[in-house]
């Protein structure tokens, strides 16, 4: 909890705008930065994580532009609570009307210093989060709907990370030398593995009996 | 006879990445290689009779065309390449073998002409991170007909004990965080 009081700041940039604001990270710089309320409006993303607020990404990047048209945007939900989102939109607010952004951000980091929990998501919130989740919202046949892919947390458990990885590449070298992937040439993982469904049961084979029958990605689609 | 030859395969990738393979029946070797030999042969030592060691110097062209040769697939789990990678593929490339790694290298249109003129896979960001998070977010984006935004969500508390907790991991084996390096390897 305190790890997160202390890093906290290092999320605060506020922008002007506070219908677009958003906190970023030095990481997240050149991203551009993306208006996240209009992007999830319309999205109930309750089935992860039960609530869209606290859903709601505090730092989001947009990819460039590639070729299928599809916006990708890069999400990352902190720690931090609802006291937190409100004090920033104050702050964001303040800055549009003629306030001065180092003084809110200094104003913000005092007020978490002199309390962090009131900040801060309670524990037991954050561990109900999935680790790492994909939405996608678009449309099937004319009608608007959201997929979502969310990786088991059974994964990130450190002492099983090692084999994590190690079985992914296991069995993608076994789809090399058994003929499964068929591309020639430079190709990333996504580009030459193209059965998810097997794959993850093969995968999830190699992950030892503890793994059996987990749904490896819990796809879902929703009406959005 | 399909042989896998695992640069870095003493590593913490590596071995464990070793072991599945010469359990699976579509491999008849693997070989573990690495600069020091004798980590190598101990390595090897843990994958029964169709596990191998062979020293092998990553910056040496001639050591690395010498191991590859007859090699079906090769496997490199070697870190911070500083140019290795790109090394060790055209080597790979060269030798007529498939190659797959755990590093994100640059882009490299010859090297890509170079394995289709080869007819040779030349896989990259394998593994559980960026290839399995890649390939979810694949999964995601075919179950619409029409997808418009893909937002890749990631829970930063959750990965940043996830994290912290792995890299105590490492320190704790032996050779700490270092003995996942190409040094060691």
């Amino acid at each position: 909890m305190l790890r997160d009081a202390c890093v906290a700041p290092f999320f605060l940039t506020l922008v002007g705008d506070p219908n677009r604001w958003l906190a970023t990270v030095p990481d997240l710089r050149d991203g551009v930065i993306v208006d996240v309320d209009a992007l999830v409006e319309g999205l109930d993303v309750s089935p992860l994580v039960g609530s869209p607020r606290r859903e709601r990404p505090l730092v989001a990047t947009e990819r460039p532009a590639q070729a299928d048209g599809i916006r990708r945007v890069d999400a990352t939900a902190t720690g931090m609570g609802a006291a937190f989102d409100d004090a920033v939109r104050a702050g964001a607010r303040r800055v549009a009307a003629g306030g001065e952004v180092g003084a809110e951000v200094a104003a913000l980091e005092a007020a978490v210093a002199r309390d962090p929990l009131a900040y801060l998501r309670p524990a037991a919130e954050v561990s109900a989060l999935p680790a790492a989740a994909f939405v996608v919202l678009g449309r099937n046949g004319g009608v608007p709907v959201r997929a979502s892919v969310q990786l088991p947390d059974a994964l990130f458990v450190p002492d099983r990370y090692l084999d994590t990885t190690a079985a992914a590449v296991a069995v993608t070298v076994r789809y090399v030398l058994d003929g499964t992937v068929e591309v020639r040439g430079a190709a990333t993982m996504d580009a030459a593995v193209r059965d998810m469904e097997r794959f993850g049961r093969d995968y999830l084979a190699l992950m030892g009996p503890e793994l059996a029958g987990l749904d490896l990605y819990s796809r879902r689609v929703d009406a959005a | 006879m399909r042989t896998v030859l695992c640069l870095g395969g003493t590593g913490q990738f590596g071995l464990p990445i070793a072991r599945h393979l010469v359990g699976d029946p579509v491999v008849d070797r693997v070989i573990v290689a690495g600069r020091d030999l004798e980590k190598a042969q101990t390595a090897a030592a843990t994958l029964g009779p169709n596990g191998l060691a062979r020293q092998v110097d990553a910056d040496d062209d001639a050591s690395l065309a010498a191991a590859m040769d007859g090699v079906s697939v090769v496997l490199s789990t070697l870190w911070s390449a500083e140019g290795r990678a790109a090394r060790v593929a055209r080597a790979a490339v060269a030798a007529g073998a498939h190659y797959v790694e755990l590093n994100h290298d640059a882009p490299d249109a010859d090297l890509d002409a170079a394995a289709r003129g080869a007819g040779v896979a030349l896989l990259r960001r394998v593994g559980a991170s960026p290839g399995v998070t890649d390939l979810c977010a694949r999964y995601a984006l075919e179950a619409l007909d029409e997808p418009q935004v893909l937002l890749t969500m990631r829970h930063w508390t959750r990965l940043l004990d996830f994290w912290t907790d792995l890299l105590d991991t490492y320190v704790e084996l032996p050779g700490g965080v270092d003995a996942g390096r190409w040094a060691a390897a």
